[in-house]
């Protein structure tokens, strides 16, 4: 048998340039948006791309689309989109769905991080006081003494009482969020090249905005884990509010309960005080 | 003046020269380094500062690498089906129409500290080999820093196995010889001339009818290799200005070796069927055959370096105006695929040997050095050649890196507005896409890998075979780590002036 000859190998490269040539530009262009149009014309397409907050989620489009996350996907994308608003919803049982309108510009993607948020938060309460078994020779009995984590997470309220007629004012990220009357203002503390979604609109972004206004704001934190989703306590209770101007704004309630306040440790964990009693709440 | 009589035709490595020789020479072992980190680099920086163009690079990378795999995965069937045919063949009546029963043939076999049961592995494999043994020299070629043992060795089986062959000689390479690298090169090339004053000058036979093969210690031949050979070298048109390359299987112990191992193993056949194909490419490497005369015409082996089984081609080629060819026999003997005691030290001794094999970049500086200063061989064949062996070397260190880690870089080093775009988001897909495609072309690596697998052993489970099959996922694991990486390494070693020694893989079954 012989070797497989000059004639067939030069063929075969012929064949692989001619396919490189081929492939090389249609890979290319279609990996930059464009689409075979009308006729012999290529229109520019662009894409959205939905970060998945949780497992189980639904992602559903104003043009039909509607998939679920699979095993190994974090997110949602979406290419082949002629430029224009899309409506685009992330919804999961026993949460509040999310939803909002995204603009599609050739070759770009326009990125959501949505947050969902559940109806029926899960509250661990904090007791007052522990019991405490204790035995003697003659019986066991059981004493009551105070819990040492309720005093430590009600010290976290406390010391929030104290500032209470100061400006209220975080940072995270290099953002910056704080509240003048019952408004409450976003500002970007970095380069405007790295300025963050939440603070741009579908053209223009601004390293000031106007997040809320919430009548009867006490109380304004971040979101464990996001810098564009912040917490407020208002005169309806606690809720929970999406920076992101593009509309729709998200707004949840929380923890809708008037006179109710919250806490976030430096662990991220959310402390809902009411009346009295204090809960860890499940995130 | 002919080309073997130019005073640096056998140089090692730089400081071996002096003045504006030895500053050329030193450009050139940098000159495969530069390139391979100059592409590397290249990619982070321009994923970096321009990421757009870094992304169209990337991709039209990513469908070169695909249309090659195909292009190459060709020539692989093709070897495939011609090596299981010629395994076939019965040669012996090939050689009946021919002149034969004048060919001599010489195997060199050098080893170190080997055990006796390697050794004599080696040496049944000749005697079951269909060859008129009378007409057979085996040159066991000891070394002496091995010490006594190494010698007392060869000696027991010289004295079991030498009224098997006409000529069975022990020769033990002196220790420290100036301007000798200790290793393979330096002990066959003594055993060779042993070989030539010792038997064939006192028995008269001409070195034109004798055939070297160079072998290393574990390797076994199969049944017909001799009389492949011969009738390769017979109805070769130039036989005195041709190499004979047959396909090195490293299957010895392949029942045994961990899946990694078997892996590059494999590969490393692979891509020996596939240059089998492409003769043009082909260099002589480890295992190979030679006339005598050609090598006495050379004077053997290059003593000074590590590859000497690529480099003596390159000797050939430059001594004989470029007039020199290597015949890709098509026909296997087999070696032991890297194995130790421990899975650890087997990943290591894998990697060592691979590094040690992919530090033929050392020929690139040599054969370019030589192109310089030969004024008989034409611009187009140096060219060419120098294409070849650089981006041979090339692609070896930097495809499977800029496929398989780069391939993402810009997505994730890339800023401003890329960030945003649709380009950024397909890279990883299209990337992964074509990878995705490209992988099943392993089906085929597995079917052909199982083809070539000798008898399993008793006491190795069934369930074996299926790991055999499956093995082939790492593929992705190993060109990178056993791949370029050492391949990096070499090149690196090269570009600092660090130079490598020889190192023996350790033998374990």
């Amino acid at each position: 048998m012989r070797p497989m000859s000059i004639k067939k190998r030069r063929t075969f490269i012929v064949i692989f340039f001619a396919l490189f040539i081929i492939l090389i530009p249609i890979v290319i262009l279609y990996s930059l948006g464009y689409r075979p149009g009308g006729g012999f014309f290529l229109v520019k397409t662009g894409g959205l791309y939905v970060h998945a907050p949780t497992s189980g989620v639904t992602f559903t489009m104003s043009n039909g689309n509607k998939e679920n996350l699979g095993l190994f996907q974090n997110g949602f994308f979406v290419q082949n989109l002629i430029p224009n608003d899309y409506a685009v919803s992330l919804s999961k049982e026993g949460y509040y769905p999310w939803a909002k309108i995204l603009r599609v510009k050739p070759q770009l993607v326009s990125e959501a991080f949505p947050i969902l948020i559940p109806r029926d938060l899960k509250l661990t309460e904090i007791e007052k006081t522990l019991g405490v078994a204790t035995t003697s020779s003659i019986k066991a009995t059981t004493s009551k003494v105070d819990n040492s984590e309720y005093k430590r997470v009600s010290g976290l309220f406390a010391l929030a009482t104290t500032t209470a007629n100061l400006p209220l004012q975080k940072i995270k990220n290099k953002v910056e969020i704080f509240a003048k009357g019952d408004n409450i203002f976003a500002l970007w503390n970095g380069d405007y090249s790295d300025i963050p979604l939440s603070f741009c609109t579908y053209d223009i972004c601004e390293a000031t905005s106007t997040v809320f206004e919430a009548p009867g704001l006490k109380y304004i934190d971040f979101y464990p884990n996001r810098n564009d989703v912040i917490l407020i306590t208002s005169v309806n209770g606690i809720v929970v509010v999406e920076m992101d101007k593009r509309p729709l704004q998200n707004i949840f309630p929380y923890y809708p309960v008037r006179g109710s306040e919250f806490r976030v440790d430096t662990d991220g964990i959310i402390y809902v005080k009411d009346g009295d009693r204090i809960f860890i709440a499940g995130v | 003046m002919k080309f073997t009589d130019f005073s640096k035709y056998k140089v090692g490595r730089a400081d071996e020269l002096k003045g504006t020789d030895r500053m050329t020479y030193r450009a050139l072992e940098m000159l495969p380094g530069l390139l391979s980190w100059g592409t590397i680099l290249g990619a982070i920086i321009a994923s970096y500062f321009i990421p757009l163009y870094a992304a169209i690079f990337i991709i039209a990378f990513d469908l070169y690498w695909f249309l090659k795999t195909i292009y190459l995965s060709l020539h692989l069937r093709h070897n495939w089906k011609r090596t299981l045919y010629n395994m076939n063949l019965n040669w012996a009546e090939m050689l009946n129409n021919l002149k034969y029963e004048h060919i001599y043939h010489m195997v060199i076999l050098p080893f170190y500290k080997e055990g006796t049961d390697v050794l004599e592995t080696a040496i049944s494999s000749l005697i079951k080999a269909k060859v008129n043994r009378k007409r057979v020299i085996v040159v066991l070629a000891a070394e002496e820093r091995a010490g006594l043992e190494a010698k007392e060795r060869a000696e027991s089986l010289i004295r079991k196995y030498a009224p098997q062959f006409g000529h069975f000689i022990i020769t033990i390479h002196p220790k420290d010889q100036p301007g000798e690298l200790a290793g393979k090169g330096s002990n066959i090339s003594y055993a060779c001339e042993e070989a030539r004053l010792r038997v064939l000058d006192t028995q008269k036979i001409l070195y034109k009818d004798v055939i070297v093969s160079a072998f290393d210690i574990d390797t076994i031949v199969y049944p017909q290799y001799f009389s492949c050979l011969t009738w390769n070298f017979l109805t070769h048109p130039n036989p005195y200005r041709t190499s004979f390359q047959p396909v090195p299987f490293y299957n010895n112990n392949i029942w045994k070796a961990p899946a990694l191992s078997r892996v590059v193993a494999f590969s490393g056949t692979f891509w020996q069927m596939i240059q089998q194909e492409r003769p043009e490419r082909l260099a002589t490497f480890s295992s190979h055959a030679v006339s005598f005369q050609t090598l006495y015409e050379v004077g053997y082996w290059q003593k000074n370096m590590v590859s000497e089984d690529s480099r003596i081609f390159w000797n050939c080629y430059l001594a004989f105006d470029g007039n020199y060819d290597v015949v890709p026999m098509s026909y296997p003997v087999s070696m032991d695929a890297a194995l130790a005691p421990k899975f650890w030290q087997t990943l290591k001794n894998v990697y060592k040997q691979q590094r040690r094999w992919t530090w033929g970049v050392e020929n690139v500086p040599y054969i370019l050095f030589g192109f310089i200063k030969h004024p008989r061989i034409s611009l187009s064949k140096k060219l060419k050649m120098t294409f070849v062996q650089l981006e041979g070397f090339w692609s070896l260190a930097t495809n499977p890196i800029m496929i398989f880690l780069l391939g993402w870089l810009p997505v994730v080093i890339g800023h401003g507005a890329f960030r945003a775009s649709l380009l950024s988001y397909n890279l990883p897909i299209i990337t992964r896409d074509i990878m995705a495609v490209t992988m099943l072309g392993l089906v085929m690596s597995a079917i052909i890998s199982m083809s070539l697998l000798p008898k399993m052993p008793k006491g190795i489970k069934g369930i074996q075979k299926v790991w055999m099959a499956l093995q082939w996922v790492f593929v992705p694991i190993t060109i990178t780590i056993f791949g370029a990486i050492p391949g990096l390494d070499a090149q690196t070693r090269l570009l600092l002036g660090k130079y490598m020694g020889f190192w023996v893989t350790p033998k374990h079954r």
